[in-house]
């Protein structure tokens, strides 16, 4: 039980979920569903303008997704361009040493929003792509309409 | 389980755990799908452990499935078998040094001696036992345990769809279901008959052959080791053929991320019958050999001093190729009296096609429209109409309905 708590992936919120509003629920459904795929560090939603709405990350994450989330951080404003200018999706392969390059990709969350996804090294990125794209595409409904997703 | 059994308590029920699925409303690695026929004779069987002793198992459901055919045929109903077999899988520790994600040991230290190259003999002392364990763990691919039971119904004409199950991403067991309950190693296989529905399937592959790129193996190991290939170790020649020796890095990257170096070129293996197979061709960094997926019995004939041998040449198959290949599919086989479609379809095909899967998916609902169907990312495929056992290939099975003869 105790290592449950520990692998569950960290939310910046002190609310808990039920108490929050229908949407916003659904987007922590969302950002949740991703985060506990095992390949997945860390899941970031941006807003247009650069903040963050929403992010969750592994509780046994290394220095090393730190330095990643910063490089992030820097990088948005940039990505957001190429994005709106109707990129589907920026990958990345941040190295952090001579032997390790972790994967991060940038997509597009309907008209508003980005969702950032931080992988492990040895992700399957083939078919996390898959998940990745249908996390992004739902995401976006979601903040288009205002409404949460019905299932 | 729980809930299906309470929701459908008498209803039979076979399955197979996937990779990923999909329906009309959505799709993804995770989750369950499941599609209710009605209207139809079913019956399910299920043979447990499959692996061990199966050239009895394998007469027992030829014979069963020939039984089942001729009393339905003596009706005027139409049969047709959905197979799911023993799964791929590999232990944790095994695949993670498959993974190579453990620094300082080389799993495969022994077989990178170069007397495997020189005496082909020892592919049988140490090949067939090697199997036979594996096959008793329930460890590796499980295709050559597989072949008998598919080529005998092939041979028969019986028709037969069906998928290899994997586990999701770690691919470290696969299981069967039947009637509520999971089964490891174990044949499950489903009946299934109607005098108003004709079943038909297909098998597509999207790949091109890419003619100068021809490959005859010199020696082959049960288990898909191939020690050489035109003189070389197999790992370099087939890496040449990529006209990838020159790039280590990337090798290494394929290996940890899509569980072995994967550059996405097939094996396409020409039969007899002038059908293109395909198979997938691995090569591991810490490894001489090449390995590949496809049943050691097709394996064998690929050997250059094998007077009744295939013809084998490297493949390419991107996404364009594997969606152009689906919508000739569709066109082909979906109709207006199309009543489901069931599709197994290969998760390498997946991983090519990456993040434009979603779009891939709309050609299924183009297609079929309101007509309920399910998509199985399967680890192996196994259909009547092409090959028994093959890769890379979506399976595709409808059933439409039969127009009444005055």
């Amino acid at each position: 039980m105790i290592s449950q708590v520990i692998d569950s992936p960290v939310i910046n919120s002190d609310v808990p979920p039920t108490d929050l509003s229908p949407v916003m629920a659904s987007l922590d459904k969302e950002l949740t569903y991703l985060a506990d795929f095992t390949d997945v560090q860390a899941v970031i939603l941006f807003r247009l303008d650069g903040k963050v709405i929403k992010s969750q990350y592994r509780s046994k994450a290394s220095q090393n997704l730190l330095v990643v989330m910063k490089w992030v951080k820097n990088i948005i404003s940039k990505t957001m361009e190429e994005l709106q200018a109707g990129s589907r999706c920026i990958k990345y392969d941040k190295e952090i040493n001579r032997k390790e390059a972790i994967p991060v990709y940038f997509y597009c969350a309907g008209k508003t929003s980005i969702v950032v996804t931080i992988l492990t090294s040895v992700a399957n990125t083939g078919l996390m792509e898959i998940e990745m794209s249908r996390n992004a595409r739902r995401i976006g409904e979601i903040i288009d309409k205002k409404e949460p997703l019905g299932d | 389980m729980a809930v299906i059994k309470e929701r459908y308590p008498n209803v039979p029920l076979t399955g197979c755990s996937g990779l990923g699925m999909a329906n009309k409303n959505d799709y993804g690695l995770k989750g369950a799908g499941m599609m209710l026929l009605a209207g139809i004779t079913a019956k399910n069987t299920i043979i447990k452990r499959f692996r061990v002793g199966n050239w009895l198992k394998t007469k027992k459901v030829v014979r069963n499935c020939t039984k089942t055919v001729q009393s339905e045929s003596k009706r005027n109903s139409n049969t047709t078998h959905i197979f799911f077999p023993p799964g791929v899988g590999f232990p944790k520790f095994m695949a993670n040094l498959l993974n190579h994600r453990i620094e300082g040991i080389n799993p495969f230290m022994p077989f990178n001696n170069r007397i495997w190259r020189k005496f082909s003999i020892l592919s049988k002392i140490v090949g067939k036992p090697t199997e036979l364990l594996m096959n008793i763990a329930g460890i590796g691919f499980s295709y050559s345990s597989s072949w008998p039971l598919f080529t005998q119904l092939y041979r028969r004409g019986i028709h037969f769809t069906g998928s290899f199950g994997a586990d999701p991403l770690t691919m470290f067991k696969a299981y069967q279901f039947y009637n509520y309950k999971a089964f490891k190693d174990s044949l499950a296989y489903m009946s299934i008959s109607s005098p108003n529905l004709q079943f038909e399937s297909r098998a597509d592959s999207g790949g091109e052959i890419l003619p100068d790129k021809n490959l005859s193996l010199d020696s082959f190991i049960n288990g898909g080791f191939i020690p050489r290939i035109h003189g070389k170790w197999g790992a370099d020649a087939l890496l040449e053929l990529y006209g990838m020796e020159n790039c280590p890095d990337i090798l290494e990257r394929c290996t940890q991320r899509a569980f072995y170096a994967h550059p996405y070129r097939p094996l396409c293996v020409i039969d007899g019958q002038q059908n293109l197979n395909l198979y997938g061709l691995i090569v591991n960094p810490n490894l001489k050999h090449a390995l590949v997926t496809a049943p050691p019995q097709i394996a064998k004939k690929l050997h250059s001093n094998d007077p009744n041998r295939y013809k084998a040449f490297i493949g390419d198959q991107s996404s364009t190729t594997i969606e152009c290949s689906l919508k000739k599919t569709l066109r082909t086989l979906v109709t207006k009296d199309t009543t489901f479609g069931l599709f197994f379809d290969c998760a390498n095909r997946t991983m090519v096609l990456g993040d434009k899967f979603g779009k891939y998916l709309e050609n299924f609902k183009d297609h079929l429209g309101k007509t309920p169907y399910l998509v199985i990312l399967s680890g192996g495929e196994v259909n009547s109409q092409d090959y028994p056992i093959v890769n890379f290939t979506t399976v595709s099975h409808v059933a439409n309905k039969t127009t009444p003869v005055h």
